[in-house]
């Protein structure tokens, strides 16, 4: 028998799974792509993964957040539930000042009515806060602590918020719309960015040197 | 990178500056308000003429008018501004009040600020206004547009009447959220001051003499994941 003939019967042949070659190359360019992607990622200067990373984050929960959902479909049920329970922890707020404050859903009745919508809700600066710390090169444990702390102090802001709008319907009515629509939704904005300048700071602050740890990355 | 207490005091006493001149220049003022709707209109808004909704049929144009301080009925804001529809082959110009005060004037002020107050050259700041302003201007006149094609896209009638989905999430996405109009001009003052600052250390020779002798000062430095690219024993900032 010649060398090479494969009617040899002790030869061994490696079993090669057949993948048609246009198939192969496709799937080559693929992971080819993916690999030079990520090395372009990892290329760009820390501040550019950080604004993209909150961005895509941003447009997430604002997708979450704002989409048209049905009526009676879940989201909007949770959504709803959510305003009721701003405007019930915020008309009991108020009920400490005014005995006529009463809560009705996500009405709050009294000398001044409120109706409690999505763009009442703080949500936007929930969410910008959100973004921010979820994206920002910290550990997750530090990650977590402040966005249960920021997110609080935006949530109380925004009781207080609709506290004082209440207090100038009654008493100032000529400021309501203004503060409404300009004043406290920057006010609210602010708080949020202040929130997250504050945390990133203090994390910061507290990092072990360089050297002692690797910070996580995304 | 750690902040000193130094850096820190600097940094809040921006701030605080920032927080003034946005308390001062943003006080509701109807001289200045009716001063900048107008020339707003003149400027920014008469390029909304040039543009036509429902192929060609629908029209609008945004004219300044006295500033509100109450809202009008069936209007959700107060207006110093109103924009009028019109239809082809419809007599009616139904007309809808707009407030330019919260749509341009305090995204613009909360822009110039930030970038007023940021520790960068005068170049710096000059080139972060030459691309910022215009970014933002074309945002409000954009949200102007997209106001209005949603209205001709059934936005103000009942749900089932929207022709265009795609154009009504936008809305609900961009538009209705009114902390929209704030975070917009602080994250683009943010990434503008990130950009300039870089360019400036990386230019300033005191910065390119602390980069690793591997990396030409032209290049990016290669940042440490999780931390700024500024080297560890990070100056005091200009």
């Amino acid at each position: 028998m010649r060398d090479g003939d494969l009617t040899e019967p002790d030869r061994i042949v490696p079993v090669v799974p057949i993948v048609p070659p246009a198939a192969e190359a496709r799937e080559g360019r693929i992971r080819r792509g993916l690999a030079r992607a990520v090395r372009w990622w990892h290329a760009r200067p820390g501040t550019f993964r950080f604004i993209a990373r909150a961005a895509l984050l941003m447009g997430a929960f604002y997708l979450l957040l704002y989409y048209p959902y049905r009526d009676g479909s879940l989201p909007q049920r949770l959504l709803f539930r959510y305003l009721g329970l701003l405007a019930a922890v915020s008309g009991g707020v108020l009920s400490l000042f005014d005995s006529s404050v009463n809560v009705q859903g996500v009405f709050i009745l009294g000398r001044q009515p409120l109706h409690i919508v999505l763009d009442c809700a703080a949500l936007d600066a929930l969410a910008l806060f959100a973004a921010t710390v979820l994206a920002f090169p910290a550990r997750w444990r530090v990650r977590l602590t402040g966005f249960v702390a920021g997110g609080s102090v935006i949530w109380a802001f925004n009781v207080l918020r609709i506290v004082l709008l209440y207090v100038a319907g009654v008493k100032w009515p000529q400021l309501f719309d203004v503060l409404h629509e300009d004043v406290m939704a920057l006010l609210l904005v602010l708080v949020s960015v202040g929130c997250f300048a504050v945390w990133a700071v203090r994390s910061r602050i507290s990092a072990p040197p360089l050297a002692a740890h690797a910070p996580a990355r995304i | 990178m750690r902040l000193r207490g130094s850096e820190l005091r600097r940094a809040a006493a921006r701030v605080a500056v920032f927080l003034l001149v946005v308390g001062v220049a943003g006080w509701p003022r109807p001289n200045v308000r009716r001063g900048f709707s107008a020339a707003y209109c003149a400027t920014v808004g008469a390029t909304l003429r040039a543009v036509s909704f429902r192929d060609g049929a629908g029209h609008a144009r945004v004219e300044a008018a006295a500033p509100t301080t109450a809202r009008r009925a069936g209007e959700n804001v107060t207006s110093d501004a109103e924009v009028e529809l019109s239809l082809a082959g419809n007599p009616g110009r139904p007309r809808l009040g707009v407030n330019l005060r919260r749509d341009a004037y305090l995204p613009l002020l909360l822009l110039i600020s930030a970038i007023a107050v940021a520790p960068l050259r005068a170049r710096g700041k000059a080139i972060c206004l030459a691309v910022g302003v215009p970014i933002v201007l074309a945002a409000s006149l954009a949200a102007l547009m997209g106001l209005v094609g949603w209205i001709f896209a059934g936005g103000l009638g009942p749900p089932d009447a929207m022709t265009n989905k795609t154009l009504d999430l936008m809305v609900r996405m961009l538009l209705e959220p009114p902390g929209n109009r704030f975070i917009g001009p602080l994250v683009l003052a943010g990434v503008l001051i990130a950009w300039r600052l870089r360019s400036e250390r990386r230019s300033d020779p005191q910065w390119s003499s602390l980069l690793p002798s591997s990396v030409p000062p032209s290049t990016p430095p290669e940042s440490t994941p999780g931390e700024p690219s500024a080297p560890a024993s990070t100056p005091p900032s200009p």
